[in-house]
């Protein structure tokens, strides 16, 4: 049964430049912090074994580059997601304020089967900072009208809150997975125009 | 032993009778599609049946490679073992301070620049000279000026250089609330020399005034080149060039020229990265067919995983002292350019063992190609580099797209098959939109492919063949560029 397989769960880490990304995926799966990661350049993931309910489930989190112009190399990476995590930094209103953008260009270049929803989470990163610049409230208001989107408020260096973030990224991506399981029980449809365009488009060479 | 001579020859067979009749008009999809299944099942029935074993997986992939240069509408199989052999190579020790005087008379120009240039390619620079021999393959020094040129060049760029770092320095809290872009640059700056090479005695430890200058000299740059600005990736390309010159102006000079030869690694579009990555593939394909075909099946064939390496040149690949090394033999522009481009298939030819016999696709190519970061063998991997280029550049039935690239003549077009492509292709072009027809191969290989996933049921098999037609669709979208470009010349 489709249950026995060993589950994958890919899960992609979007947010600007310097918001925490690298760190807060090392954080859940190392339960390290340093702040001398280096901006990352390309895109690298880890993996880790969790228990969702009582499934064992492997995470492969991928990290990327967080500035703009990198995007446009994400789609190979983005492909087949479970799940984004959206993340910005609580003292940086203008990585907030770029949320919209990297949701969109997600379902862009991902372009999941149900755009609706795919699930999203939300992390507010850097809490233990003291120059906060981005309520609460605003946050939860945006989660609220993106058809609600779960939402955290983490320190990765403090380690708050990530354990239970990712724990719901894995319950929302295995969701999803399953979703997608049942989609794939019927033979594969042959399909002969935008499938096959689709896949060109995605290799640049 | 599998034979798959009967595949080859039924799929081409029917995909060059079908593209060469249905590329022209533009005819309903389905007609094409259900041809391209009869006779792709039929060579898939086929190998199905006189399949034995996985140790098959590489003679299959092996006798596909044929298909790698198939044109639209007719061309068969590549020559095996196209390539001279490739020479074993010496690399010489470091330039040192006494090597480096019979290069330069009494006055301190450099005489023989093209000579010296192989030297330091053969051997590098002994640290000791490093910070005076940057300065010329940097351009901020010109070989042929006397010592007291060099001095004036020194105090001027100096003045220019600090009239620059005026500029943003003066620019208040207050005017940079409505000076977005500028803000925007500065903030990226900050957070990036806070995480460069931190682990480095250099630049290590809080308040550390080298990380300042990292900053200083990124910010003038922005001001020197605000277009551009500041892009990740540009602080790793700093930081060497700050530690071995250890002086503020005269690093940002070097910068400057450093910039100057990789600017189009950080293009808004990214298509400078985007161009050498399918430059990689190129050389690849003309090198190591065998890797190529692999890559294309494993989903690969797209070389993101090389990218890290090309956009801040090894620099997170490398030690410093390697790093330092690669780059002044990368700058010499020895043996020829793009030299960078041979390293990275240099390295891709160490790891391929690693990467066929585990079987790797996309995730674990770039996972593997993430952790051997720090393990490379800088020297072995320059004498390949050299003998790849050596092979290449002895060989005859190179293309010229990758002759072009690595600066060797254009060779006459002595097969008449070359012409022949073109004066297809524009055939092909001439009453219809170029980009069409290449689509339209493009749709009936990845329908191929799509065909034979569904009919086979075989992993195997599905795989072998869809390397088949990605293979096809970009050689064909590759000739009829070709094509194009003839035309306009």
């Amino acid at each position: 049964m489709a249950s026995r397989k060993k589950i994958l769960l890919k899960v992609i880490i979007l947010g600007d430049s310097g918001v925490g990304k690298t760190s807060l995926m090392n954080q859940f799966v190392n339960k390290k912090f340093s702040n001398q990661y280096k901006a990352t350049i390309g895109a690298d993931f880890l993996t880790k074994e969790v228990m969702v309910d009582d499934r064992l489930v492997t995470m492969q989190i991928w990290d990327t580059a967080g500035q703009e112009r990198f995007q446009s190399l994400g789609v190979a990476f983005y492909r087949g997601a479970d799940c984004c995590v959206l993340c910005y930094d609580v003292t940086s209103p203008n990585s907030f304020k770029s949320l919209d953008s990297w949701r969109d260009e997600f379902l862009i270049q991902a372009s999941p089967r149900d755009p609706d929803h795919f699930p999203f989470v939300v992390l507010g990163n850097k809490i233990d900072l003291e120059n906060r610049a981005v309520s609460t409230k605003r946050a939860q208001q945006w989660c609220h009208s993106k058809n609600e989107v779960p939402y955290f408020e983490t320190s990765a260096k403090e380690a708050i809150n990530v354990e239970l973030a990712f724990q719901t990224i894995a319950r929302n991506a295995l969701a999803q997975e399953s979703e997608v399981d049942i989609g794939h029980e019927f033979p594969d449809q042959i399909k002969l125009s935008n499938d096959n365009k689709a896949k060109q488009d995605a290799c640049s060479c | 032993m599998i034979n798959l001579t009967g595949v080859e020859n039924k799929v081409f067979r029917y995909y060059a009778i079908y593209a060469r009749i249905y590329l022209l008009p533009r005819v309903a999809a389905c007609d094409i599609y259900v041809i391209c299944i009869i006779a792709v099942y039929n060579g898939v029935e086929g190998y199905v049946r006189e399949s034995e074993g996985e140790e098959d997986v590489a003679e299959l992939f092996h006798s596909l490679n044929g298909f790698e240069d198939l044109e639209p509408g007719y061309e068969l199989l590549t020559k095996k073992g196209m390539l001279a052999e490739r020479p074993s190579v010496d690399r010489l020790l470091p330039l040192t301070h006494d090597d480096f005087q019979q290069f330069v008379d009494d006055d301190g120009r450099v005489l023989d620049v093209d000579l010296l240039k192989q030297r330091i390619f053969k051997g590098g620079i002994h640290p000791n000279l490093r910070r005076e021999l940057w300065c010329f393959l940097l351009g901020h020094n010109h070989w042929n000026a006397t010592y007291i040129q060099r001095e004036e060049n020194k105090r001027e760029k100096e003045n220019l250089y600090f009239t620059m770092k005026q500029q943003w320095k003066t620019i208040t809290l207050d005017q940079e609330s409505r000076f977005c872009a500028f803000k925007e640059r500065k903030s990226l700056i900050e957070k990036d020399v806070s995480r460069t090479d931190r682990n480095h005695p250099f630049f290590e430890g809080e308040h550390n005034p080298n990380v300042v200058l990292l900053h200083d000299i990124l910010m003038t740059y922005v001001m020197y080149n605000f277009d551009l600005g500041y892009v990740q990736g540009m602080s790793d390309l700093l930081a060497p060039i700050l530690y071995v010159t250890q002086n503020e102006a005269t690093a940002f000079w070097c910068f400057v020229g450093y910039m100057d030869m990789v600017y189009r690694n950080f293009d808004m579009d990214q298509s400078g990265m985007k161009q050498q990555l399918m430059d990689v593939h190129q050389i690849v394909r003309v090198v190591d067919p065998e890797l190529m075909s692999y890559l294309e099946v494993r989903d690969s064939a797209n070389f993101y995983f090389c990218f890290r390496w090309l956009l801040v040149r090894f620099k997170r690949e490398l030690n410093y002292t390697s790093t330092l090394r690669l780059w002044e033999v990368i700058w010499t522009g020895h043996p020829c350019p793009n030299f960078h481009l041979l390293v990275a298939v240099a390295l891709l030819d160490t790891e391929k063992n690693t990467i066929m016999e585990n079987k790797f696709g996309f995730t674990e190519i770039l996972k593997h190609i993430n952790d051997i970061s720090l393990r490379i063998d800088l020297e072995s991997t320059l004498k390949k580099a050299e003998g790849i280029y050596l092979q290449i550049s002895k060989s005859n039935n190179v293309p010229d797209s990758v002759r072009k690239l690595l600066g060797l003549p254009i060779q006459e077009p002595s097969t008449s098959h070359k012409e022949e492509v073109v004066q297809e292709a524009q055939l092909l072009t001439s009453d219809e939109d170029g980009s069409l027809s290449g689509g339209l191969v493009g749709v009936v290989s990845s329908m191929i492919g799509s065909a034979v996933r569904h009919l086979s049921g075989d992993d195997l098999t599905t795989v072998s063949l869809e390397a088949v037609s990605s293979t096809e669709q970009e050689e064909a979208e590759k000739k009829f560029e070709t094509a194009l470009s003839h035309q306009f010349v």
